[in-house]
């Protein structure tokens, strides 16, 4: 028999009174989404940098100590200074030192960023990264996961960062890096 | 106001003073409680076993026996959760069934009680009064709600009541769960012991005589320096 | 059949170890409640989750159609499965259609019920699983003892012993840090050398056809992009109807879970990427029957937190392997005995009831509630032991007669007080093992008051 109108058969023939769907009334709260913010992206043992616009960022942070040539990006500015652009990235098992992306919405309550699939560039970019570098705008938190998935889209895949890969997973020892990236960086700018 | 004092079982058998006790205190805060001579137990053990059925018989009685109370007063959390939340609706009572202290805060209106008991008491919120009458509030879920067994304890003159590590962590009884499961009920009920001795208790009290016999039968076998209170014979302490 | 009582004891006997695991596993209930408590609305989280929870089970058939339908617009294949046997056989299909041999697998509860491993390995299939906690039972050729952190049984040093054996680290190396790098090394290899990917589902959106998956490792995402397959496989209860649950569902389940405020990863995956087939596979294996049972319907509703097992006192102090079902603690307790009721008829009775459980549970199943049914339903199946059944049947014929319970008491009591204290106390009895038993009165409450309040009061 056709397994699912087996099971659609079975659900079928269970009697169950109906059930509405709740209503859902979420209240936004009042919170200061910058400070809220940077608090929970260290809490989960991440670096979190924050600067007035780009420029500051790309002058103080970028031009100051790092070796852009090294980077995987998606983001223009970078790519015009020397990163290689994530979407052109091949062979994922040479060692991608750092990657910088942007992301979308930042989340308060938790530290998260959500990452659609067009600020990777591609898929594997977030997690073959050794350093992930976010970065996010002011203008772009929201307070809860409630006002995230309001204004996010499922696209064909995206997902919440919400710092470096870990595991407790031996005698409930946290171990920053597990799989994924072992260091993991949120820029705030504004 | 007449109220039908129900003595669960074993406290009727083993611990005759807590009866007495929980009388004395009804009495004392002007309650004309009758004790129905017929009662025997609210057949708790068998339905926890799964033999509800059995118990039916038991449950009958009960209602019976206490037919004709606007009210039912009894010291255990534990029995009174089994009558209103485990009987079958028919079963039940015509009367409300109150846990003890449920009934001289939340009916009677008394939060204060005149008793002495100048000893460091550890409480041990018995989990069917807790978590199935909601005497007060658990650890787990979040809420502002006001623990009628603290506050009674807490008016006692000259009680000092102590703080635990796992305030409401199960002792290990659980019924025929301290037969069946033997080893678990024991270290259960060890490690619950140790938290209020860490604490420096020298009384363990609470609102069930069942859990509290399981731990005097540990601490007695163990020869430890603490005691087991059943909670209305502090508040019945007078001054 | 399931012997948890023994089991249990076993557990317990090596008491230092016990301590630990207790304390651990408390440690994580510890941070729940700082995380949960932080939420003011969680409460009302708690509720909201467990009506959408109910609604979709009331309304399961329609939100499978639609999810279906959804994914298949999406470019995902669908699959139907009844049984874990027709599961394990569409997987196998979905492998050797993409030429695949090396498959590596993201934490699964369904796949673990299901034996896909051993079927896979029988079958030619190298199968790696690569959340770290499950790599190390797998390595152990064991099942997790818990569904969240599967190697929590486990100290470093049975870790860094394993490691030296099967991926020869350093002997007596037992660092956590170093021990996780080496792990990384080599999981990171056969990421690499994958060629298909399979994980299992937290949340499935209905309106949408996502599926989402959620983890701290990385390790789902790695496999799913590395691979030239990608496979979802979930239980037909793991559906939500919209995009917008998830932001309850995801607010509850780290919380709930390991206290953490949110997972490190929660990755959506709707459409697949060019030229990589995606699957999902909808299995019922056993919940549309779960689903017929009134009583024990909500049990569907587990978002798999492991919150009941981490607050359970008796999980804590028995191990996850006690239960001998793939699902231990308070949640596994309610749900397997309807696989097999004889043989899992001890786990219903590895509970005092003490209904923490349901308190801690994110989706408000009434788990202790559930576990009581279990046992009504175990003792009408006439499958109780004769240990109980007898001396119960004969308290219930005195309960329901006053006269004979006051003679029965007094007769009890006298012989109490008489028999000597090596009798009364005896270690045969499993009461008096480790327990005294009380004094016993001569005059039971009852009499006290025929004597003190001849006239009532």
């Amino acid at each position: 028999m056709d397994p699912k109108k087996q099971i659609l058969d079975r659900i079928r023939s269970i009697r169950q009174a109906p059930k509405p769907y709740p209503p859902q009334a979420i209240e936004s709260q009042e919170t200061d989404l910058v400070e809220a913010f940077i608090g929970m992206v260290k809490l989960s043992g991440s670096t979190l940098l924050r600067f007035e616009d780009q420029q500051t960022m790309i002058d103080e942070f970028v031009k100051a100590r790092h070796p852009v040539n090294e980077w995987v990006s998606t983001w223009d500015p970078l790519i015009r200074m020397g990163a290689s652009e994530a979407g052109k990235f091949t062979d994922a098992r040479k060692v991608i030192s750092c990657a910088v992306l942007p992301g979308k919405f930042g989340v308060a309550e938790n530290g998260a960023v959500w990452v659609p699939e067009e600020a990777m560039g591609q898929r594997t970019i977030p997690f073959l990264a050794e350093h992930l570098i976010l970065i996010v705008h002011a203008k772009d938190l929201v307070a809860t996961m409630h006002q995230v998935y309001a204004v996010n889209q499922p696209g064909s895949y995206g997902l919440f960062i919400a710092g470096p890969s870990k595991t407790a997973d031996i005698e409930q020892h946290l171990v920053l890096g597990a799989q994924g990236p072992l260091a993991h960086t949120v820029i705030l700018l504004g | 106001m007449k109220v039908g004092l129900f003595i669960p079982c074993y406290i009727d058998q083993f611990y005759p003073q807590v009866g007495v006790a929980t009388l004395e205190l009804l009495e004392h805060l002007g309650c004309q409680v009758v004790y129905p001579p017929g009662q025997t137990c609210c057949g708790q053990p068998l339905a926890n076993t799964g033999m509800e059925k059995a118990a039916q018989p038991t449950y009958d009685h009960f209602q019976e026996v206490f037919s004709g109370f606007d009210h039912i007063v009894a010291p255990s959390g534990s029995c009174v959760y089994h009558v209103v939340h485990h009987y079958p609706v028919e079963s039940r009572p015509q009367g409300k069934v109150w846990e003890l202290c449920d009934f001289i805060v939340n009916h009677l209106g008394v939060t204060q009680i005149a008793a002495s008991f100048p000893h460091k008491v550890g409480l041990h919120p018995s989990c069917h009064g807790l978590r199935g009458l909601r005497l007060g509030p658990d650890s787990e879920r979040v809420e502002d709600r006001p623990d009628v067994v603290r506050t009674l304890l807490a008016s006692v003159s000259g009680i000092e009541l102590v703080d635990l590590d796992r305030r409401d962590e199960c002792c290990g009884f659980g019924g025929t769960f301290a037969i069946t499961e033997e080893a678990v009920s024991v270290q259960m009920g060890l490690d619950k012991i140790s938290d209020h001795q860490r604490h420096g208790a020298e009384i363990i009290t609470g609102t069930d005589v069942s859990c509290l016999m399981h731990l005097e039968g540990l601490i007695r076998r163990q020869g430890l320096p603490l005691q087991t209170r059943h909670i209305a014979e502090i508040l019945n302490a007078r001054l | 059949m399931s012997q948890h009582p023994e089991a249990a004891a076993r557990f317990i006997a090596d008491n230092e170890r016990m301590a630990w695991h207790d304390r651990s596993i408390w440690n994580a209930r510890k941070k729940r409640d700082l995380a949960s408590h932080s939420i003011e609305e969680w409460e009302q989280l708690r509720s909201w989750a467990s009506d959408i929870k109910e609604h979709t089970l009331a309304h399961l058939d329609h939100y499978l159609e639609v999810f279906e339908k959804q994914a298949t617009a999406n470019g995902v294949k669908v699959h139907w499965a009844a049984t874990a046997e027709e599961h394990n056989r569409i997987v196998l299909g979905i492998l050797r259609e993409n030429e695949a041999r090396h498959m590596v697998k993201s934490k699964s509860m369904l796949t673990e019920e299901c034996h896909l491993n051993p079927f896979l390995e029988a079958n030619g299939i190298e199968v790696i699983d690569t959340d770290l906690g499950e790599r190390i039972v797998q390595l152990r050729e064991e099942i997790p003892s818990h569904i969240v952190t599967p190697a929590i049984h486990l100290k470093k040093e049975d870790v860094s012993k394993l490691f030296e054996e099967k991926l020869h680290t350093e002997p007596g190396n037992a660092d956590p840090t170093y021990l996780t790098r080496e792990a990384r090394k080599h999981l990171r290899a056969h990421f690499l050398a994958c060629d298909a990917a399979l994980t299992g589902v937290n949340f499935a959106v209905a309106e949408t056809g996502t599926v989402v998956v959620v983890t701290n490792e990385g390790n789902s995402d790695l496999g799913v992009h590395l691979g030239k397959v990608q496979i979802h496989s979930m239980g037909i209860e793991k559906l939500i109807p919209k995009w917008q649950d998830l932001g309850i569902f995801t607010r509850l389940l780290a919380r709930s879970a390991t206290g953490q405020p949110i997972s490190i990863y929660t990755s959506h995956y709707t459409k697949p990427r060019p030229d990589v087939p995606m699957h999902i596979i909808l299995v019922d294996n056993g919940r549309t029957e779960q689903l017929s049972r009134e009583h024990f319907r909500k049990s569907l509703a587990c978002i798999r937190c492991g919150a009941c097992m981490n607050t359970c006192p008796i999980y804590r102090r028995s191990g996850g392997h006690s239960y001998g079902s793939t699902i231990p603690g308070p949640i596994g307790s309610i749900l397997t005995p309807g696989k097999d009721l004889k043989k899992y008829s001890p786990l219903p009775f590895a509970s005092t009831l003490c209904g923490s459980c349901s308190d801690v549970c994110p989706v408000k199943i009434d788990i202790h509630d559930q576990l009581y049914r279990w046992r009504q339903i175990i003792a009408e199946e006439h499958l109780l032991p004769k240990y109980k059944t007898i001396p119960l049947g004969l308290a219930g014929r005195i309960f329901a007669r006053g006269k004979r319970y006051d003679q029965a008491g007094r007769i009890a009591r006298w012989w109490l007080r008489r028999l000597p204290a090596w009798m009364v106390n005896s270690r045969l009895n499993a009461w008096s093992k480790h327990r005294d038993l009380p004094n016993a009165p001569r005059n039971s409450f009852k009499e006290w008051y025929e004597q003190n309040r001849p006239h009532g009061s």
